[in-house]
């Protein structure tokens, strides 16, 4: 087997130095207002199995680059370039760097000259359209990595694939499992950040994450796909995760559950239940109905075509700000301060990532912003603004959001519930273009009589009106984070890794079952 | 853009150059390149915006070789930007540091005929000015407002939207004789527009071709306000069991969400037309669903895999008959059942010629036979109901082997009353909760015109009619928002 990586993520160290140069010298000879780089190189190892057969591995490197340049005498606008790399470039990588600086500069004074004239030709139907501005944020040099146990590098890849292959083939010979893929990756990424305002920061962290996936065949077929996901090492392999089981704890676990629910009846519609979900479950609540309308790009709507936008925001002057959108035990917090994947300590702009409470005790306070974003709304600069990628463009991307505690103990939401559904684990989410309303599916649904959890249900999750659901938020202290690998956003399509959860909720839902 | 006569030199010399390996049986070389231009809109008129927000671009060129070792293990390995010697050894020794015992991988692909016609490319596409594309970009803008003004249109209004070209190029070619090389150019642009009025009305246009002075980006502009301008003054409805007619739109994003139909979603049982259901009729006889990669000008035609099988048109749903599954070598060699279906969709991921990824099964032009009707003949089939002109996060709510779906009616649609369209739908207040089996079955009429679609983040293109259905599930929402 391969010793070693052809392209460790070291390199990227070794020429921080060159790109800061060479972005200083593009600076002073072209003078954008802004320009910045990323360079990444990524160490991975993974492999996988389908119903006890290995289907491949790899232990192999990723490397790209990419640029912004923001430009113009009367009217600032953007032009962006990014591309791969392969090991050839690095011996050159200052060429590489300006020719996409010069292309970026190219793009950003064609954009400025068209924007200037569509300004004046119409300056009414055009009257939003403004000169690109930043706010300023502090220029640093830096170097931060995310602390992690068992360097994923130190594993050969045979462990890999013996690992998902046994696993896999336990999984098969559980009775009603009609197919199961293991897939085990883990890595090590090296980001490197230069600008022309001077920053220079490189940023490491290990990331792994196996994912399990299951068909089962009861009365019914049931599939189910779900991930460990860790901004870690390869301890999260041995149940140092979000779930507290090992990896192979955590097969079984969903194996025989999804098992259960392939002989569990399906549950009809339900108009107004009273719902208990879990933290597993609330990962993609708080994701995708909080989280998502708390990006600053969204609410100002510049991702209308492609995301959509937040209810709670029509424009600087019509919004929710200061307002009541949810109930007093409603807290939600960005944070890339804390444990997960959201966890960083400089965005893609080189903005240090700050908390932000996006909601506070049912009150909306803030968004998730960039430099450009910051200013607009007159919210101080938090740094959100992350790229899945170096080739890809930085979009403001949740750090880590989630519900924050409440005042209520779980078991006692439960206890005190007469007649309701304890949903448990997050499935598949359906989210209104302006988040104002969801349909998010779930693993389990149980119902709750008199404070007992009884019959399992299966073709479960909620619906309901956004702003109705939050109004009726109970939250107890139990706060518990998992991670998101595959939040889509961007065009070209982004899935960038970020964090979310909370404490069991109680709140009114309506449930969802099988269609006709 | 690296030419078409580098790539098909280096790969023929990666694949001689593995075949010497003393430890290899059977070998395939690829070597591709690949540059995506986008441009992306974003405006409001009431907020501090850019207009061309993102004038970018992402290219990648490399090799790959996938190996059947004498061992009997397989192994792919790859060398990003490097089409010398030295990437060769790269790629050779990443695959045999990798090389796993499937024991379901046979053989390597076999020559299958000859392609039978050329790609169309753009040059434009191949090498793209940057002027003309920011410039192309901002018409759209600019018809946008053009006809904002036209309109006399005074309330805040909200425009996003993009403008991409696609330029691929690859070649591939294997120790069974395999040898095939294409290149292909695309573009599309899409324009939505909020007019933010009481109401919200909005409309989407998209247009696509293989060639950039075939897409108006102007008139597509204007279309988007066109739209937006037809769904003023919209009324609601309340949750019902609703006759309807499904744009173009609609039914591509029914498709994206839940026509799973290739062997590798079979074999995860991920998908909602399992074995049992081969051969037995599964919708209304009016239906009928090919995957067509010969279609002159359309955005996924494909005139050879990335396995280097021509490729031709596959019929996949017959008069209401489940009648194939999409297949690439690896799959049909699996299983001797699975041996019927052809080997002709063996892809590494869409539209790109991607070197780095192994090879899947992807689809190229999915095609919705066409009816008889006009537009006018479905809504009036339909006398009573709803035109639904646009979905927005059409999603498998009950899992992958679940026809069930969910999605919402994001804009551009319209109630129906007497055979005719009263008026328009107010935006986002109604969710569908439905199935794809109930789509198939419950269609009373097709249209007579087809369009091509590709949605954000997809990568095959359905191209279809308008659908008239007896029955869809509609639940009101948003009460006291919208």
């Amino acid at each position: 087997m391969q010793d070693k990586i052809l392209l460790p993520i070291e390199k990227a160290t070794e020429v921080k130095d060159s790109l800061s140069k060479c972005i200083g010298k593009f600076s002073s000879t072209s003078k954008p207002l802004l320009a910045d780089l990323r360079l990444e190189v990524s160490n991975v190892l993974a492999a996988s199995a389908l119903n006890g057969n290995v289907k491949g591995a790899t232990r192999d490197y990723g490397a790209d680059i990419g640029v912004r340049v923001f430009y113009g005498k009367k009217v600032v606008a953007g032009g962006f370039a990014g591309k791969s790399l392969g090991l050839a470039d690095f011996n050159d990588i200052e060429k590489v760097a300006q020719s996409l600086l010069q292309l970026s500069l190219k793009r950003a004074k064609y954009n400025s000259a068209i924007k200037e004239k569509e300004m004046k030709k119409f300056k009414k139907e055009g009257s939003g359209l403004y000169s690109t501005k930043f706010a300023q944020v502090k220029i640093v040099d830096d170097e931060w990595t995310k602390p992690y146990k068992k360097n994923p590098l130190d594993a050969d890849i045979s462990e890999f694939i013996k690992r998902s292959e046994e696993l896999s083939g336990e999984i098969s010979k559980i009775r009603g499992i009609s197919a199961n893929s293991i897939a085990i990756a883990s890595g090590l990424d090296r980001k490197i950040f230069v600008s022309s305002e001077g920053t220079i920061i490189e940023q490491t962290r290990a990331i792994t994450e196996p994912s399990i996936y299951i068909a089962a065949k009861g009365k019914q077929s049931e599939t189910y796909h779900e991930w460990i996901a860790e901004a870690k090492g390869l301890e999260a392999l041995e149940g140092e995760n979000s779930h507290g089981k090992s990896l192979e704890e955590f097969a079984h676990y969903l194996a025989t559950g999804t098992v259960e629910l392939s002989n569990a009846p399906s549950i009809d519609f339900i108009k107004d239940a009273t719902v208990v979900t879990d933290p597993w479950f609330n990962t993609l609540l708080s994701h995708e109905v909080c989280g998502h309308p708390s990006e600053a790009d969204r609410a100002l709507k510049r991702e209308t075509a492609w995301a959509g936008r937040a209810w709670w925001f029509n424009n600087l002057q019509d919004n929710q700000f200061g307002k009541e959108v949810g109930s007093q035990e409603m807290t939600i917090s960005s944070n890339p301060e804390i444990e997960g994947y959201g966890n960083y300590k400089y965005d893609d702009e080189g903005t240090e990532g700050k908390k932000v409470v996006n909601i506070e005790k049912g009150i909306l306070r803030a968004f998730m912003n960039s430099r450009e974003t910051s200013q607009i709304l007159g919210q101080g600069a938090n740094g959100h603004m992350r790229a899945t990628s170096a080739s890809h463009m930085p979009l403001i991307r949740m750090s880590n959001t989630y519900f924050e505690a409440g005042s209520f103990k779980a078991q006692e939401l439960i206890e005190e519930t007469r007649d309701g559904y304890y949903i448990v684990g997050e499935k598949t989410p359906s989210i209104g273009e302006s988040r104002q309303n969801f349909n998010i599916t779930c693993w389990k649904c149980f119902k709750i009589t008199n404070g007992e959890i009884g019959q399992l249900y299966r073709n479960a999750g909620i619906e309901y009106d956004s702003s109705k659901f939050f109004k009726t938020i109970e939250a107890a202290d139990d706060v518990k984070h998992f991670n998101v690998p595959n939040c889509g956003k961007g065009t070209p399509m982004q899935t960038m890794r970020v964090g979310n959860g909370g404490p069991h909720l109680r709140a009114v839902a309506n449930i969802t079952g099988k269609r006709d | 853009m690296i030419d078409l006569k580098t790539i098909k030199g280096t790969c023929q010399e990666l694949l001689e150059f593995t075949q010497k390996q003393s430890e290899v049986k059977e070998a395939e070389a690829y070597v591709s390149c690949n540059t995506l231009n986008v441009y992306r809109i974003a405006y409001h008129s009431k907020i501090p915006s850019n207009g061309l927000e993102e004038p970018k671009s992402d290219e990648n060129f490399g090799l790959s070789l996938r190996i059947l070792f004498k061992d009997g293990k397989y192994g792919m390995g790859t060398s990003d930007s490097n089409l010398s010697k030295e990437g060769f050894r790269e790629a050779y020794s990443k695959a045999f540091a990798s090389r796993v015992l499937d024991t379901d991988f046979h053989s390597l692909a076999s020559p299958a005929g000859k392609m039978k016609s050329k790609s169309r490319i753009d040059p434009k596409i191949i090498k793209t000015d940057e002027k003309k594309g920011v410039a192309k970009a901002y018409e759209m803008l600019e018809g946008a407002f053009s006809e904002i003004k036209k309109s006399a249109f005074s309330h805040p209004t909200n425009i996003t939207g993009e403008l991409d070209l696609l330029a691929s190029r690859f070649c591939v070619a294997n120790s069974n004789g395999i040898f095939a090389a294409d290149e292909n150019t695309s573009t599309f642009c899409t324009l939505t527009t909020s007019l933010e009025a009481e109401q919200n009305a909005t409309g989407t246009s998209f247009e696509s071709s293989s060639h950039i002075s075939k897409l108006n980006t102007k008139i597509a502009g204007q279309e988007s306000v066109q739209k937006a301008l037809a769904m003023q003054n919209p009324r609601h409805m309340e949750s019902g069991k609703y006759k309807v007619v499904l744009s173009e739109s609609v039914v591509a994003e029914l498709f994206y969400s839940r026509f799973d139909l290739d062997l590798s979603s079979v074999d995860y049982h991920a998908t909602a037309f399992p074995e049992e259901r081969m051969d037995k009729k599964i919708a209304s006889e009016q239906f009928s669903v090919t995957d067509d990669p010969t279609l002159k000008g359309a955005m996924g035609s494909k005139i050879v895999s990335d396995e280097g099988i021509p490729t031709r048109k596959v019929d996949l749903i017959k008069d209401g008959v489940l009648v194939n599954y999409l297949s690439n070598d690896y799959y049909s060699k699996k299983k001797n059942e699975w041996a019927k279906y052809a080997p002709l969709h063996g892809f590494r991921s869409g539209t790109e010629r991607n070197y780095n990824s192994d090879v899947g099964i992807g689809a190229t032009n999915i095609v919705v036979a066409k009816g008889k009707h006009s537009q006018e003949e479905l809504i009036s089939e339909v006398k009573n109901g709803i035109f639904v002109g646009r979905l927005w996060y059409t999603y498998p709510v009950n899992g992958y082997a679940s026809p069930d779906f969910t999605s919402t009616i994001r804009g551009d649609s319209y109630i129906i009353e007497n055979g005719k369209i009263v008026g328009a739908l107010t935006p986002n207040t109604m969710r569908v909760l439905d199935s794809f089996d109930n789509f198939m079955k419950n269609i009373i009429a097709i249209g007579k015109e087809q369009k091509a679609i590709q949605a954000w983040g997809q990568e095959e293109i359905v191209i279809t009619p308008q659908i008239a259905l007896s029955e869809m599930n509609l639940k009101r929402i948003s009460t006291g928002l919208y």
